[in-house]
C-alpha cells in the first residue's frame, strides 16, 4: 500500500515535469521606448531588418519633421538611437535596403531638395551619399529590388512627381507627373510636419512589374493612380476629394490587390479586389467589407505572412476604442481571425514586418500616460500566430 | 553565531523531550481529522526582470526595476482541512488541503519633464496582486515527543492550483516610495488569472507544536513553501488581459513565490488503538 502511494506520487511528479515544452526561443513582447522629454512627440515611420544582425532599425519623426533612428534587437530591447542633425528633416516613411545597405530619404530644410543618406549600422551614424536638387518635398520612396522611385509634391507646383533614380542613387533618370489642379500646400505642409492628417502616400509595383500603383494627390483628390513601367499615366481610382480613397494596398498579381479604403468615416477591407490599371473609376466604389469600429484617421497596413506553411494576409488597423485590430485572411480571401491587441491607450499601427522566425513584429505609436507619443513595438510569436489560425 | 547556538539549544531540548516521551505516551490514535485556519505571507523571488518601458539614453532612469515589498508586507489567508495518519506515534503523513490567498505587491515610478504640464511630471504606482488557489500538500511529520506537548518538524510537496487572480493599481504624483491607498488614484480591479501558470508544485518545510488531549488535539505550525514553477506564464506575460499593460506600463517579472503559512489546527482522533 505504502509502495503504491509512493509510486503514485513519483508518477505524478514525473508527469508534471515531462510535459511538452513550448518553443521559448520566440516569445511575444510589448516595448515602449522612453524619452524623459515630455514635450517630444514621436511619429514612427518605418521599420526594417538590420543588415548586421537580427535586430530591427526604426525610423521616426520627432518634434515635427526632425529625424530619429533607433536600433532594437530581435527581442525588442533598445540598442542605440541617433537624432539626425537639423540639416536633415522630413524623412519619408521608408527605410530602404539596397544591396544590403540601409538608406533613408529626407530633405534639406533650407534648400528643400532631397538627400539620400546611408545608415552606417556599425558606427551608428549616417552619411549623405547624394543630393537630388530636382526632387523637392519628397513624400515617399520605394525600392522594387532594382530601381529606386521617389514621389515628391513641390509646394505651389500643384503637381505630384514620380522620379526614377539611377542605380548610383545620385541622379533622376525618368520622371512621371500628375496634375493636382488645386493647391494642396497646406495639406502637404501639415503632413510633412506631422501636425495634421497623415496621408497614405505610396508607390507599389505589381509582381509582374508592369504597373505602379501610386497613392498621391491627383486631380482635386487623393487618389490611386496607375502608371505603366515608363511612368506614363494608365488609370486611376479616384478618392473622394482629399478624404476618402484607398489607404493601403498589397499587389497579389494578375491585377488582384488586397486593399484597405476609407469612405466617409468608415474603413473597408478587401483581401482580393480585382482592379483594372487602365480604368478610370471611384475608389469608394470598390467592393469591400466595412468595419465600423476602425478609426478612419489612422493608418491601415497590409502584409503577407506565412503561418504553418500557409500564406495569409494580415490587415492591421486601429480601432476607435484604442486597440489595434489584426485581421487574418487566407489566400482565397476568407477571413480567418480578427483579434485585438493592446487596450486603453491611444495606439496607431505604423509598420509591420514578418520576421525570419515566423513572427509578426509591429511598429506602433503609443500615447503613454495620456500625454506622450512614444515609439512602441509589439511582437506576436510564431505560436501566437499558429493559435490564431487554429480556430479555422 | 547566535543562530547556531540557538539551534543547538533547540536540538538539546527536543532530544530531552524525546527521551522523556518514551515514558508517557499520549498519542494513542493513528488517524486524526480536523480543520485549520491561518495566515500566510508571500514574497516573489525574482529570477528575471521585465519592463514594458524600455530605457534609452534619454530616459530619466537607467532601468525601471520594480521594488517589491518584503515577506511580511504581503499578508494573505489560509483555511482548510487536516488529515493525518501515523505510521508510528512519532512519524506520520499528513495532508492539509486548503484554500489560500497569496498577495504580493510592488512599486515603480516614472518621471518626465514637460513644460506644457508645468515642469516635472512624477508618477508612482503601487501594483497589488491577489492569487487565490487550492493547495493540496502531502507532508511527512516527525514528532519529537509522545507527550501532550509535542514539537514537530515536517516536510513535503504540494500541488497548487490557482483558480482566480486579480490586480489593482494605485498611483500618486510623488516619488517618495509610498503610495497611500486611501488617497491615491486607483484603477478598477481586473482579473489577472490568464497571466498565471495555473498549476504549480511547491516544496514545503517547517515545524510547530502539537497539544494532545484524549478526544482533541491542537497544533500551531509554520511552513515555508517555495513554488518550483514560475508564477507568470511567459507566453502570456505581455498579453494585456488586465488592460493595464500599456496604461500603467506594467509587465510582470519572472519569479517564483516563497510563502510562509502559519496555521492553527484543531484535530479529532479516530479512536483506533495501536
Amino acid at each position: 500500500m505504502k509502495r503504491s502511494i509512493l509510486f503514485l506520487l513519483l508518477g505524478l511528479v514525473l508527469g508534471l515535469f515531462s510535459c511538452e515544452k513550448p518553443d521559448k526561443s520566440s516569445l511575444p513582447f510589448v516595448k515602449i521606448y522612453d524619452d524623459q522629454n515630455g514635450n517630444r512627440s514621436f511619429s514612427p515611420l518605418s521599420m526594417t531588418k538590420a543588415t548586421v544582425d537580427n535586430g530591427y532599425m526604426v525610423l521616426s519623426a520627432y518634434d515635427g519633421w526632425r529625424i530619429h533612428l533607433m536600433k532594437m534587437d530581435k527581442d525588442g530591447n533598445f540598442e542605440w538611437n541617433l537624432e539626425l542633425p537639423e540639416q536633415y528633416v522630413n524623412a519619408v516613411p521608408s527605410l530602404l535596403n539596397i544591396n544590403q545597405q540601409l538608406y533613408l530619404v529626407c530633405m534639406d530644410p533650407i534648400a528643400l531638395d532631397t538627400r539620400i543618406l546611408r545608415i552606417d549600422e556599425t558606427n551608428r551614424q549616417v552619411q549623405q551619399i547624394s543630393c537630388l536638387e530636382e526632387v523637392s518635398y519628397p513624400v515617399h520612396a520605394y525600392y522594387n529590388g532594382t530601381d529606386l522611385y521617389l514621389m515628391s509634391s513641390p509646394l505651389s507646383s500643384q503637381m505630384t512627381v514620380i522620379h526614377q533614380v539611377s542605380h548610383t542613387l545620385d541622379t533622376v533618370v525618368k520622371v512621371g507627373a500628375l496634375s493636382i489642379s488645386t493647391n494642396v500646400d497646406d495639406l502637404l505642409l501639415k503632413h510633412v510636419m506631422h501636425t495634421g492628417k497623415q496621408y497614405p502616400f505610396f508607390i507599389q509595383s505589381t509582381p509582374e512589374n508592369d504597373y505602379f500603383a501610386v497613392n498621391a494627390f491627383y486631380n482635386y483628390s487623393f487618389s490611386t493612380v496607375f502608371f505603366d513601367s515608363d511612368l506614363q499615366f494608365s488609370g486611376v481610382y479616384n478618392g473622394a476629394a482629399m478624404d476618402g480613397g484607398i489607404n493601403a494596398i498589397f499587389p497579389l498579381g494578375s491585377n488582384n490587390f488586397a486593399l484597405a479604403r476609407t469612405s466617409g468615416e468608415n474603413v473597408f477591407f478587401n483581401p482580393k479586389a480585382a482592379l483594372n490599371p487602365t480604368a478610370i473609376a471611384m475608389a469608394t466604389n470598390i467592393e469591400a467589407e466595412g468595419d465600423a469600429e476602425l478609426n478612419h484617421q489612422t493608418p491601415a497596413l497590409i502584409k503577407e505572412i506565412s503561418i504553418s506553411g500557409k500564406k495569409y494576409l494580415a490587415f492591421l488597423a486601429s480601432s476607435r476604442s484604442n486597440q489595434l485590430v489584426l485581421k487574418l485572411y487566407d489566400e482565397t480571401g476568407k477571413k480567418i481571425k480578427s483579434t485585438y491587441l493592446s487596450k486603453n491607450v491611444p495606439i496607431e499601427a505604423c509598420d509591420m514586418a514578418f520576421t525570419p522566425y515566423g513572427e509578426l513584429l509591429m511598429l506602433v505609436r503609443v500615447r503613454i500616460m495620456g500625454s506622450y507619443n512614444r515609439i512602441g513595438s509589439i511582437k506576436l510569436s510564431k505560436s501566437n500566430l499558429e493559435k490564431l489560425v487554429e480556430v479555422e | 553565531m547566535r543562530t547556531f547556538w540557538g539551534l543547538l539549544a533547540a536540538i538539546f531540548v527536543m532530544q530531552g523531550v524525546h527521551a522523556q516521551s518514551r515514558k508517557h505516551q499520549y498519542r494513542k490514535d493513528r488517524y486524526f481529522f480536523g480543520i485549520n485556519i491561518g495566515t500566510g505571507f508571500t514574497q516573489p523571488v525574482v529570477d528575471e526582470r521585465f519592463s514594458l518601458l524600455e530605457p534609452t539614453p534619454q530616459s530619466a532612469k537607467e532601468d525601471y526595476d520594480k521594488q517589491y515589498g518584503n515577506l511580511f508586507q504581503n499578508g494573505g489567508g489560509v483555511y482548510g482541512l487536516h488529515a493525518s495518519f501515523a505510521f508510528t506515534p512519532q512519524f506520520s503523513v499528513i495532508t492539509q488541503p486548503c484554500f489560500q490567498t497569496q498577495r504580493y505587491s510592488y512599486m515603480n515610478s516614472y518621471h518626465w519633464s514637460d513644460t506644457i504640464m508645468g515642469g516635472e511630471v512624477y508618477k508612482e504606482f503601487l501594483h497589488r496582486q491577489k492569487i487565490s488557489s487550492v493547495r493540496i500538500p502531502v507532508l511527512l511529520r516527525f514528532d519529537f515527543s509522545r507527550l501532550r506537548f509535542s514539537p514537530f518538524l515536517q516536510t513535503g510537496i504540494s500541488a497548487d492550483i490557482a483558480y482566480f487572480a486579480s490586480k489593482q493599481v494605485f498611483s500618486d504624483n510623488y516619488i517618495d516610495k509610498d503610495v497611500d491607498r486611501k488617497t491615491a488614484t486607483s484603477s478598477s480591479v481586473a482579473e489577472f488569472t490568464p497571466h498565471l501558470n495555473r498549476f504549480n508544485v511547491a516544496v514545503l518545510g517547517g515545524g510547530g507544536i502539537s497539544y494532545y488531549r484524549e478526544h482533541l488535539a491542537f497544533s500551531l505550525s509554520g511552513t515555508l513553501s517555495y513554488n518550483l514553477r514560475t508564477s507568470i506564464n511567459e507566453f502570456n506575460r505581455y498579453a494585456d488581459y488586465t488592460g493595464m499593460a500599456t496604461e500603467y506600463l506594467d509587465v510582470q517579472d519572472k519569479f517564483n513565490l516563497l510563502s510562509l503559512n502559519i496555521l492553527a489546527t484543531v484535530m479529532v482522533p479516530l479512536h483506533k488503538k495501536w
